[in-house]
């Protein structure tokens, strides 16, 4: 209770032939929504066996997940990221199976930071030949999301990170057109916009297979 | 965010729990050092986030340095259901007369804690639970605390005598709320 943990196991506790009762084994899981709570423990979450992109991106606040595949995917709620990586994979199987390569959701707001960070963290992935940046707007307006991509490309480029992998970003919902002019108005050559989530994950899974 | 068994054993040593002596090492060498210093039989066990350890031969008994250090060659760099094996943990053989389960969890299903204690120990869980049902007791542990011991005494294999007074109840007890 005291550690906020979700599981306790010993397999085996066991009385040894002397007569002690020893814990052999043992099994902890921590709720990682209490880890606020026991920066104590953090030491744990670096220890080998955690993926290095994952922990960079949750040091930065991200939700992310890496998967096996080459389309980065970043989209906004996670209902909608995960119906994404259906799509791509779907779209993939077309493609010499190319699968999605993470998860990712940027939530709401979608500033430019939170994009370029999750950009970031895409793109450095070896494995990714594409991105597919998937919001539809809501709450967030997406001539915002769109804004964020912009800068958060010219923040990388600043950086002199490498943001030539093809980047396939479709707008949908609110203010969807005023995003789509953003996009369209700064042209920069690695983005391709498309109208509709099939549309968007065949073209990404295309370039993956093509790069 | 699941634990090593070595990280596990940190806190379970914080908290006073009995455990055998042992050290982390990552490579041969340093197993072997350490299985020096432990003395004479250690257990060599693979660090990985996954269930079935000792099947996939990532647990390994060894008598003496050498041997100790050959097991770690052998574990070292496995791949245990997608693990790569990075680490091993170090520790005295122990000498076992009995193996016991004992567990407390969150069960979502039912919104509490419960606590899960067999009298077959060193397999999985889930296997006694079906094979030998009396073997096992799974009891909550409400916020004002439970007769949990007694509940955990009354698990046994069916084939040992009961003791007088610690007959299992059918079923379990409702939480007190």
């Amino acid at each position: 209770m005291g550690e906020d943990a979700t599981l306790v196991e010993v397999n085996p506790l066991v009385r040894t032939a002397d007569g002690r009762v020893v814990a052999l084994d043992g099994k902890v899981t921590l709720d990682d929504n209490a880890a606020y709570r026991h920066t104590e423990r953090t030491p744990f979450t670096h220890g080998a066996g955690t993926d290095e992109r994952e922990l960079r991106a949750r040091e930065r606040g991200l939700n992310y997940v890496r998967l096996d595949g080459e389309v980065g995917v970043i989209g906004n709620g996670a209902g909608l990221v995960m119906s994404t990586l259906d799509v791509v994979a779907r779209a993939g199987e077309e493609h010499g199976g190319v699968r999605p390569a993470n998860f990712l959701d940027i939530g709401g707001g979608a500033s430019a930071e939170v994009m370029a960070n999750g950009l970031d963290v895409i793109l450095g992935d070896p494995a990714v030949r594409s991105v597919f940046v998937n919001v539809f707007g809501g709450i967030t307006a997406c001539d915002a999301v769109a804004n964020g991509v912009v800068q958060a490309l010219e923040l990388l480029e600043s950086r002199g990170e490498d943001v030539g992998k093809p980047l396939v970003v479709r707008l949908d919902g609110n203010s969807a057109e005023q995003g789509r002019q953003i996009l369209t108005a700064r042209a920069h050559p690695a983005v391709r916009q498309a109208d509709t989530m099939d549309g968007a994950a065949r073209l990404a899974a295309e370039l993956a297979a093509r790069n | 965010m699941d634990l090593h068994e070595y990280e596990a054993k940190q806190i379970f040593g914080e908290y006073g729990v009995a455990l055998v002596e042992g050290e982390i090492a990552d490579t041969p060498e340093r197993v072997a050092s350490v299985a020096g210093r432990l003395g004479r039989r250690v257990v060599v066990k693979a660090q990985v986030k996954t269930g079935g350890r000792g099947k996939a031969g990532g647990v390994r008994v060894a008598e003496g340095p050498a041997e100790a250090r050959a097991r770690a060659e052998e574990i070292l760099g496995m791949d245990i259901k997608g693990h790569t094996v990075h680490r091993v943990l170090v520790e005295e053989a122990s000498d076992i007369a009995e193996e016991y389960y004992f567990s407390f969890l969150l069960d979502r299903a039912h919104r509490e804690f419960i606590s899960i204690c067999s009298a077959r120990g060193g397999m999985e869980i889930e296997e006694v639970a079906a094979a030998e049902p009396d073997a096992v007791v799974r009891t909550p542990v409400g916020p004002q605390g439970w007769d949990v011991r007694r509940r955990w005494a009354s698990a046994r294999p069916p084939d040992s005598p009961r003791r007088s007074g610690t007959a299992p109840p059918r079923s379990s007890p409702p939480c007190g709320r």
